[in-house]
């Protein structure tokens, strides 16, 4: 069997994508895990490349790894989570957890193995002509065919924004808005202070007045 | 392309300009009680429950290349969740301003909940389906966590965000196969395909069982039920009474629409494991309902039996299944809003009354509410002359008019044993004797709408055929 060149860039892609995918779960450091991440995103895009979807590729990579994962560096670099002490007791239930991956892993391939979706069955996508823009495409599909999900995925997002606000913002420090809870549960040692003391200044104050 | 015709989807842009429109006046307003957010809310379910009634009667229209379906159907069932909706904020309305935490954000997000589930009843595609439950879920999640005081709502907000998500993944994985052996994403299109599949049905089969997944633990059925009582009884008992009652009706819309209208070639699939969750959560809801000291657990429990009854209408579609089912779940979330209506009712600042040591002798201190709450059970346990009684009578009419009489007198038995733990509600407030006082919220409009709806299942009860009929004419 000849190999060409397109594929050894995709036996090349898939190898790292599988090789950086169980790096994230492997790695014991969480900005290592973060950075293989990033790793499988590159491989995914160059795969994605390879199916002439350029415009994915390219959003894949300016989305994923140059906001959304900078991001999520940032908190994991921030937090410092202790993974070695939560995963202190993983491995109790390692023996089931192996038996019912292979059992799914088994059921997976049997039902959507190459006998169900083998390249015999499911022909290749054809390559596209000259001049064809991937960007043009997708958009006459999100805004005439598919412009309802498309508002909705909008809407969603709209969603997403509200509810991160109201559930961190907790309004203005400055504000001096009254608390009644407080006020009616204040007692009198709170606020009324008894300090008995002489007061030689009285006499003075009544001459004054005289005066 | 033909012209393009907006008509179909006016409820649908009025809500979202509705929750627009909320979230501006909010913004704006600085009136800490929120009543014009409240009452915009309101008037604009109002106008939108207006126009919906007005255009009621529609032929089944598939529009938006297919995204988008309008039925008799899915106009009946927006117009029962926004009325759910708005009922549900009529409670919310005093006790979030008790709990201090009455935001705007609260009646946006409801608008916006609303939105999704009514994009759920009508999706004719899979993005649509999806997509309008993941509008429904952040939601939920968001009015969950709202509490910001309350350990227990942070808890519920994360178990169910985690959950959901799993389950979210289950159904994009079933969705994705189907995609991948139909090559359809359309639903009419991808049953006429799947009918007519040879060699990779077992594909599709295998796609199905994990959209059922995703199904039963959106309803809450037994394999997937774990989330519920944890989340009724963490999140505020508003938010409770909102995601135990109108998200409900909308999964009735999305397994109506992605099991009968997009699967039915795999009818003979998918009903058995229906039928397995089914028993197994009308076994499971009553027997553990029976242990539980907290009366929201005990509906959480309850309300994953309920979930079991309903879903066996989908077992029975030749025998008026479907019609039952809907008959079931508009009652059920009209009696579960009545029960955590007067959930909330009963609570007052810093105090939940929720065990059933609380609520003591309340028949002898209030015997008005007291009334109310015995109709809530008795309706629950399906007595005559309730409403209750009527949906579960028409599930067991169709399982026997199929053939099925074993599994009818197995739901009946449980339906029984079910009947312990309501009566028990009802001793304890009638007949034990009173330890303290009750205060309740302080809000006219509040007793209105729960004396109206604990009254509606009496009044619904004696002339069931005002809901049912529309049921089977939906179906028809």
């Amino acid at each position: 069997m000849e190999i060409n060149f397109e594929q050894i860039v995709f036996y090349g892609f898939s190898a790292l994508l599988i090789l950086s995918a169980l790096m994230v779960i492997l790695v014991k450091n969480s900005v290592k895990a973060v950075l293989f991440l990033v790793l499988s995103f590159f491989s995914t895009a160059g795969l994605w490349m390879l199916l002439q979807a350029e415009f994915l590729a390219i959003a894949l990579v300016l989305v994923y790894v140059g906001a959304v994962m900078v991001l999520f560096l940032f908190v994991v670099m921030m937090l410092d989570v202790r993974v070695a002490a939560a995963r202190h007791r993983f491995t109790r239930l390692l023996p089931l957890a192996i038996f019912i991956a292979a059992g799914f892993l088994y059921l997976l391939h049997w039902i959507i193995g190459e006998h169900h979706f083998g390249s015999d069955v499911m022909p290749p996508p054809s390559n596209v002509e000259e001049g064809y823009s991937n960007v043009r495409e997708l958009g006459k599909m999100l805004y005439t065919d598919y412009f309802l999900p498309f508002e909705l995925a909008a809407v969603i997002l709209l969603v997403a924004m509200i509810a991160a606000i109201s559930l961190t913002f907790r309004g203005k420090r400055s504000r001096k808005s009254q608390n009644i809870d407080k006020q009616v549960r204040v007692t009198k040692a709170e606020r009324l202070k008894i300090i008995s003391y002489d007061t030689p200044q009285e006499k003075d104050k009544s001459k004054e007045a005289s005066s | 392309m033909t012209s393009f015709n907006i008509d179909p989807l006016i409820p649908e842009v009025l809500t979202l300009c509705l929750a627009c429109i909320v979230l501006m006046i909010d913004l704006y307003s600085k009136n800490r009680e929120k009543q014009t957010c409240y009452l915009v809310t309101q008037i604009g379910f109002a106008v939108i429950i207006l126009y919906l009634i007005g255009n009621i009667w529609q032929e089944k229209t598939i529009t938006y290349n297919g995204t988008f379906v309008v039925d008799y159907l899915s106009q009946i069932l927006k117009v029962a969740l926004i009325l759910i909706t708005g009922v549900s904020l009529v409670y919310a309305r005093a006790y979030i301003r008790e709990r201090r935490f009455l935001r705007g954000e609260y009646y946006s997000l409801s608008v916006f909940a609303a939105l999704g589930m009514m994009i759920m009843v009508s999706a004719n595609h899979m993005l649509t389906l999806y997509l309008g439950l993941e509008l429904l879920s952040l939601t939920l999640y968001a009015m969950i966590a709202m509490e910001r005081n309350s350990q227990l709502g942070a808890e519920a907000a994360i178990k169910y965000f985690v959950t959901g998500a799993i389950a979210s993944g289950f159904l994009l994985y079933g969705m994705s196969l189907l995609y991948g052996v139909t090559g359809h994403l359309q639903l009419d299109s991808m049953s006429d395909v799947i009918a007519n599949l040879s060699e990779h049905s077992l594909v599709a089969k295998f796609a199905v069982i994990f959209v059922v997944a995703g199904i039963a633990f959106k309803l809450g059925l037994v394999p997937f039920h774990m989330w519920i009582p944890d989340v009724y009884h963490g999140a505020p008992t508003s938010v409770t009474a909102f995601v135990a009652s109108a998200p409900k009706v909308a999964g009735f819309g999305f397994a109506f629409r992605f099991l009968v209208e997009g699967a039915q070639p795999l009818s003979a699939d998918w009903q058995q494991l229906i039928l397995i969750a089914g028993m197994l959560s009308i076994a499971l809801g009553n027997l553990v309902a029976i242990a539980q000291n907290n009366l929201k657990r005990i509906l959480a429990y309850s309300g994953i039996g309920h979930m079991g009854y309903f879903i066996l209408g989908f077992y029975v579609p030749e025998a008026g299944g479907h019609s039952a089912s809907m008959f079931y779940i508009l009652v059920y979330s009209l009696m579960t809003l009545a029960a955590f209506g007067l959930l909330m009712f009963f609570s007052r600042i810093g105090y939940e009354y929720e065990t059933l040591e609380d609520i003591k002798g309340l028949g002898r201190k209030n015997p008005w509410y007291a009334l109310m709450l015995t109709f809530v059970m008795i309706s629950m346990a399906g007595i005559p002359p309730f409403v209750g009684f009527w949906p579960k009578l028409e599930i067991f009419r169709a399982l026997v008019a199929d053939g099925h009489w074993k599994i009818a007198v197995y739901a009946i038995l449980f339906s029984v044993i079910g009947l312990y733990y309501y009566l028990r509600v009802i001793k304890v407030v009638h007949f034990d004797e009173p330890d303290r006082e009750f205060l309740f919220l302080p809000s006219r409009s509040i007793r209105f709408a729960i004396t109206f709806n604990c009254l509606a299942l009496l009044i619904l009860g004696l002339i069931p055929d005002s809901i049912y009929r529309y049921c089977v004419l939906a179906f028809g």
